[in-house]
């Protein structure tokens, strides 16, 4: 048993107004407007002598700088505030304001700068953190897991290699056995990567008097359904809050957090059509609301709505909503047993480390190939296209594969001075489950790996937790570095597989320190 | 090379003529569509079920080592579904066994054809759900001691194959008119049970021999390990449900599909269900004693009912969610042998899995149930094939042998205990023969293996409405699942192992990664197939699916009629008729969008008139926008017929949209070039609840050699279906789900002189 703890819940919106870039793609888009809040929030946990600072952002991903801004102003403003505990996870919803410094190439289209966006946000997320942390109260804590299908694998593999028989994207992704999003009605289709992973970690929040205040809920899928959108929204996780509001009321708390799932999203790849009955039959009266209200887009260009383009975002959004359902069932269904056992007072311990992972290293024959590459894209012209729009769609495209080829070469030259990159990993306990985090997008098998070797009877794994040092990069595993395909190409890893393990051990020998006291 | 070569002078004159001489689109209809309602085609349905929890010392399989049967725990049943029509008929059966040997089939086919000659015997799916502590068929060897009395198996397979007949023949006599409806939901039943390391376990624990070579992989290997990597090939947590309705509309029963065997408490001494125990009873509990549950387990054979992580947290969810479930479980505990009971933590946490996976079963029954009953058919199509393949076997390579060969050596030098307690004594000596067995069948097969490379087996595949059954006698692997509904032309493919034919039953079909892994499961004692026979499995699976799908092949040669210039309204009389589209994509019930392509061809030109209907042009999307250009627009994104034309060098497309829209396409390499065909003249014009068309190409424009002409016609309908929108794409010649320009299905196009 620990000390009695007191638990405070804080959010704020970061549905900000005007021209604010949206990342995501490799096109850069910038908004038309709001179609769901996307929010920041908290959740303080402590007890005197240690604390966890929980902080889900509806964001594709949080940069450093915003959460070292949100820390300077948090110093400044509650200096009892342990800044160095927060855990600020993204949710890897493609529709967010960006936090993301956006290169300079030509274009007329105009959206709020990087500084603007970086003072906004970390102002956000530090009064989503003061609130909670103001607001902690005597309560106690519940916990449990349970099933609700959310991700599905998205690296198909072929019998052959696909990177042969159908080419690569330069730039982008180098495809071999594996590929992310394959067609999977192809003769040669073998197999999905990893599969996926049907469990849901829950911890749940209650006041004084028993009442439920709110939840962490943790689910190995990013919220990237109508990932294209130009307006902000936070996918499936504006669908769970919805209704999980109407059941508690309108301040109930919701960390969302996607659990390992750099291999996995909201979408089946296979089962199309029936997928899309599903929907018709289901949920008839909501795509006619979509119709009849659909999201923006740049000029007021309004698609039919009986077209293929238009039925993709229904599709995802239904999606959206039928992930949410599954999610508040089963948030249900675990709330009705794990509320038999509530702890006011349970061990809370909180971890901090700087680790050093081994890089992602390239073979010489790559680099000269990406040299050849960014060559070729340097010689590219950016677009003058007549339409602002257009113009910047072409011209962020090549931005990104300048940027990625560049990046490759940049690694590769320091890699032998510098095998190892920086990160930070939080490892926390609460009674007798933990969470750990990583700013990575992380293959689902390290997660796998970390649950089954946990001494705690549930690990809470939190993906793409920004630190000091960068974010986001796939993690991929030996398996899909041997598949190869977008998210274990050398353009998207930073870390080996080698590394991956390391971050494995690392949070395992943390995990186990905690537990042993 | 011969080319084609003309010119264009008289279209404009020679469409005005046409439109002039006769509207296209007479009666405002283009095509009439037959009526859905065909009484041939009206589904009769009837459910039976027998018990198969016979008394006495009934042989319980699933172990290296015997099991003899203490008493029924849980019913054990044997379930019965007759769906037919006046075309074609499906007899599904499952049974609470862990495997229904080709023995008993025979004898239920037997018995069906002298009692009962009317029903298609020939037409039972019959598949064991695979609880490890059913009735078994399977002969016990009596080439080693024992004291315990088992039923013999002769008694065994009259009583089973019996239980069958007469469960099949009341279903067949209760056959009456009612509906069916179906979908799928998603419910955690199976987890990987393949666990994969960094190492090679093998080196490093070790084997088992007789049991398991061990590689990168073992079966329920520990997961706390440094060196656990990963789950194989993960879990699917897809569920398919048919359900059946009677003339009143209430549910009378279901299919339920998951990849999960029911084999949790797979070691008792006590005949139960497994987990389907517990979902028939819910649902008995809500629609009463009679309803049907057809049981069956889809691709499972890498994945079990437990959990390989997470065990603590699993005990602790099911001790706070089922509390009096465990103290009822402890007061009727499990019986064995000698007059004891069990009820350890193993048992409660497999008991209490078979109760939260029932509960989670019967949540996607009912949800699924919610939406899906909105769409009832009482007039689905019907078809049911049987086909015998042969699948190349897994070969066992010299050297593995030679090891056998001691190891067989080594088994036969022990001894079978001779007395002693009857029970160890059982337990000892079943599995040193089991152990005998799986090595000599290996050698056997070795020795056979270069005469008969192929094994044969049978296939069903089942078309009911929308949905597919396809068949399999194996402890499939998941991965073949997954291949055969990503390809399969319906909209949901219903895979079902364990299906027994007239050859045999069981063996687990490991894929490439399970092979190259090693573990149970995948080492030489367990396959009969390999992966590429495997692979064979799921392209004849496929197939087949695409020739019940596909009602008639439209021919694949086309000979176009010769006419003289431009043709008149009464010419188009003589051109070559090409309808009766096939499905592009997956399987729709019934194409709504039906379309009529006719042809005629003079030295120079190829004259193409389309009329293409929908069941409602209120919605539909005929035409672009308005201001979108009358040529290289984005045709293909509303309603529009797509012509292709190849030689195996270069490929032309073109595609005609309502409201005179055009694109005209050339492919070379992969690559599109921005063409545009010089001369060629094109129009349309409206109806109710269709459009019509009119193209003529200009031969000399095509550099298409004319003896090796190969083409296609697609269709892209867009409209409105109770409410919702519709993209329906059909093609002349079947392409299988591939892409339109997949040269590959294309057919022959020739012309009359």
């Amino acid at each position: 048993m620990g000390k009695k703890i007191k638990i405070g819940w804080g959010r704020r919106s970061i549905a900000m107004a005007g021209s604010v870039p949206i990342t995501g793609q490799f096109y850069l888009r910038i908004s038309q407007g709001i179609y769901t809040d996307v929010l920041i929030s908290a959740l303080v946990i402590e007890n005197g002598d240690d604390a966890v600072i929980f902080a889900s952002a509806d964001m594709v991903s949080v940069q450093p700088e915003m959460l070292l801004a949100a820390q300077e102003i948090l110093k400044n403003e509650v200096p009892d505030l342990p800044v160095d505990k927060i855990i600020v996870n993204a949710t890897h919803t493609h529709a967010g304001p960006s936090s993301n410094k956006i290169s300079d190439y030509p274009r007329r289209v105009e959206f709020t700068g990087n500084d603007e966006m970086i003072a906004y946000l970390s102002r956000q997320l530090a009064d989503a953190v003061k609130t909670a942390w103001l607001n902690r109260a005597a309560g106690s804590v519940a916990y449990g897991y349970g099933f609700a299908t959310t991700g599905h694998s998205r690296r198909t593999i072929y019998l052959d290699d696909i990177g042969v028989r159908l080419g690569g994207s330069p730039g982008l992704a180098i495809n071999g056995h594996g590929k992310m999003y394959g067609n999977t009605n192809d003769d040669m289709f073998d197999c999905y990567e990893a599969g996926t992973d049907p469990f849901i970690n829950l911890l749940y929040t209650f006041d004084e008097k028993d009442n439920i205040t709110g939840a962490v809920i943790n689910v190995p899928c990013p919220s990237q359904t109508n990932e294209n959108a130009w307006v902000l929204h936070a996918s499936f996780w504006h669908n769970v809050r919805e209704k999980l509001a109407a059941k508690y009321g309108e301040n109930f708390g919701v960390i969302a957090q996607a659990a390992a799932a750099g291999d996995l999203s909201p979408r089946q790849l296979h089962y199309r059509q029936a997928e899309k009955r599903r929907y018709m039959l289901k949920y008839p009266e909501l795509i006619e609301k979509y119709k009849a209200s659909p999201m923006a887009r740049p000029n007021g260009v309004k698609i039919p709505p009986d077209s293929p383009a238009f039925e993709y975002e229904w599709m995802e959004l239904m999606r959206a909503e039928d992930i949410a359902n599954r999610i508040v069932t089963a948030f249900d269904e675990v709330l009705a047993y794990a509320s038999k056992e509530k702890m006011s007072a349970p061990e809370l311990k909180h971890e901090v480390r700087t680790v050093k992972l081994a890089r992602r290293m390239f073979p010489e024959v790559m680099v000269e190939e990406e040299r050849r590459n960014l060559e070729a894209f340097m010689k590219e012209n950016f677009s003058d296209a007549s339409d602002p729009y257009e113009e910047l769609h072409a011209n962020s495209v090549l931005n990104s594969r300048r940027t990625r080829s560049a990046g490759v070469i940049k690694r590769a030259a320091i890699q032998e001075q510098e095998p190892a990159i920086t990160t930070v990993i939080h490892a926390v306990q609460i009674g007798n489950i933990a969470f750990a985090s990583n700013r990575f997008e992380l293959y689902m098998d390290f997660m796998h790996r970390i649950q089954a070797r946990s001494p705690f009877e549930q690990t809470f794994i939190v993906q793409l937790v920004s630190d000091a040092y960068g974010t986001g990069s796939y993690l991929a595993t030996e398996r899909a570095n041997a598949n190869k395909g977008y998210s274990a190409t050398p353009y998207c890893n930073q870390v080996s597989p080698a590394g991956g393990q390391e971050l494995v051990n690392f949070t395992l020998e943390t995990l186990n320190m905690m537990k042993e006291g | 090379m011969k080319k084609l070569k003309s010119t264009v002078s008289t279209w404009a004159v020679a469409v005005s003529v046409l439109l002039l001489a006769g509207c296209v689109c007479s009666n405002n209809r283009c095509i009439d569509s037959t009526p859905d309602a065909d009484p041939a085609r009206r589904v009769l349905i009837g459910w039976a079920k027998r018990s198969i929890g016979k008394e006495g010392p009934v042989p319980i399989h699933g172990q290296f080592y015997l099991r003899v049967s203490q008493g029924v725990y849980a019913p054990v049943i044997v379930q019965a579904l007759a769906v037919s029509n006046r075309e074609d008929a499906v007899i599904f059966v499952s049974a609470d066994m862990v495997s229904v040997t080709n023995i008993v089939l025979q004898k239920t086919i037997a018995n069906l054809k002298k009692e009962a000659p009317e029903i298609p015997a020939e037409k039972i799916i019959l598949n064991s759900t695979h609880t490890h502590a059913g009735p078994s068929v399977r002969v016990v060897p009596d080439d080693y001691p024992r004291q315990i009395k088992v039923t013999p198996a002769a008694e065994m397979q009259d009583f089973i194959a019996r239980q069958i007949t007469d469960a099949v023949k009341e279903a067949w006599e209760k056959r009456a008119p009612g509906s069916i409806a179906y979908g799928y939901g998603f419910a955690t039943t199976g987890h990987s049970r393949r666990t994969v390391y960094l190492d090679d376990t093998g080196k490093r624990l070790g084997n088992s021999p007789g049991q398991a070579v061990n590689g990168r992989a073992r079966m329920y290997g520990n997961t706390n390990d440094d060196m656990f990597e990963g789950y194989e090939a993960g879990t699917d947590a897809f569920i398919n449900l048919l359900y059946t309705f009677d003339m009143r509309g209430k549910v009378t029963g279901a299919i339920i599909n998951v990849p999960c065997p029911a084999q949790n408490n797979e070691h008792t001494w006590v005949m139960h269900g497994g987990f389907w125990n517990n979902v028939r009873e819910k649902l008995y509990a809500k629609y009463g004693k009679n309803f049907g549950v057809i049981a069956q387990s889809a691709a499972a054979g890498d994945l079990a009912p437990r959990q390989m992580h997470y065990k603590q947290a699993e005990m602790r969810r099911y001790m706070l969610k089922y509390p009096e479930l465990i103290r009822k479980f402890k007061e009727n505990p499990f019986l064995e042998p000698g007059g004891k009971t069990s009820s350890n933590e193993a048992e409660i946490s497999e008991t209490m899995f078979g109760e939260d996976t029932a509960n989670r079963i019967v949540a996607a029954f009912d949800e699924v149930l919610s939406w899906s009953k909105k769409d009832r058919m009482a007039y689905p199509v019907i078809k049911h094939e049987v086909r015998t393949v042969q699948l190349s076997r897994r070969f066992l390579p010299e050297e593995l042998v030679a090891q056998e060969k001691k190891l067989h050596k080594t088994f036969m030098n022990q001894k079978y205990v001779e007395n002693g307690d009857p029970w160890e004594q059982l337990r000892h000596n079943s599995v040193l023969r089991s152990r005998r067995s799986r090595v000599s069948g290996a050698i056997s097969r070795f020795e056979n293996q270069q005469k008969t490379p192929k094994l044969t087996t049978d296939i069903h595949v089942a078309r009911i409405g929308g949905v597919a059954f396809a068949s399999n006698r194996f402890e499939l692997f998941l991965d073949y699942m997954h291949r055969i509904q990503a390809r399969s032309p319906f909209i949901q493919t219903f895979i079902v192992q364990l299906v027994t034919d007239v050859y045999g039953v069981g063996s687990y079909l490991a894929t490439e990664r399970g092979v190259a892994n090693k573990g149970y499961s995948a080492t030489p004692y367990c396959n009969l197939v390999s992966p590429a026979g495997g692979q064979e499995l799921v392209n004849e699976t496929v197939r087949t699916l695409y020739s019940i799908a596909i009602d008639k092949a439209n021919p694949a040669e086309v000979t176009v009629p010769a006419t003289k210039g431009v043709p008149a309204e009464k010419e188009w009389e003589k051109a070559v008729v090409l309808e009766n589209f096939s499905p592009a994509t997956a399987m729709a019930e019934k194409l709504k969008s039906p379309t009529r392509v006719r042809l005629l061809q003079d030295k120079r030109n190829l004259y193409f008139r389309v009329d293409c209907s929908v069941p409602d042009a209120q919605k539909a999307v005929f035409g672009m926008d308005a201001n979108a250009p009358k040529r290289d627009g984005r045709c293909w994104e509303v309603d529009s017929v797509e012509f292709f034309f190849a030689d195996g060098t270069n490929m032309y497309q073109f595609i005609l949209a309502a409201d005179d829209c055009l694109m005209d396409i050339k492919h070379k390499s992969k690559e599109f070039i921005n063409w545009n065909c010089k001369d060629i003249k094109w129009s349309t014009v409206r109806g109710k609840d269709c459009w019509s068309g009119y193209i003529c190409i200009p031969m000399s424009e095509l550099d298409l050699d004319v003896n090796k002409l190969r083409f296609n016609i697609y269709r892209t309908a867009n409209f409105s279906s109770g409410g919702q929108t519709v993209v329906e794409r059909s093609c002349y010649l079947p392409v299988y789900g591939k892409p339109f320009a997949s040269i590959g299905y294309f057919g022959s196009m020739k012309f009359a002189r």
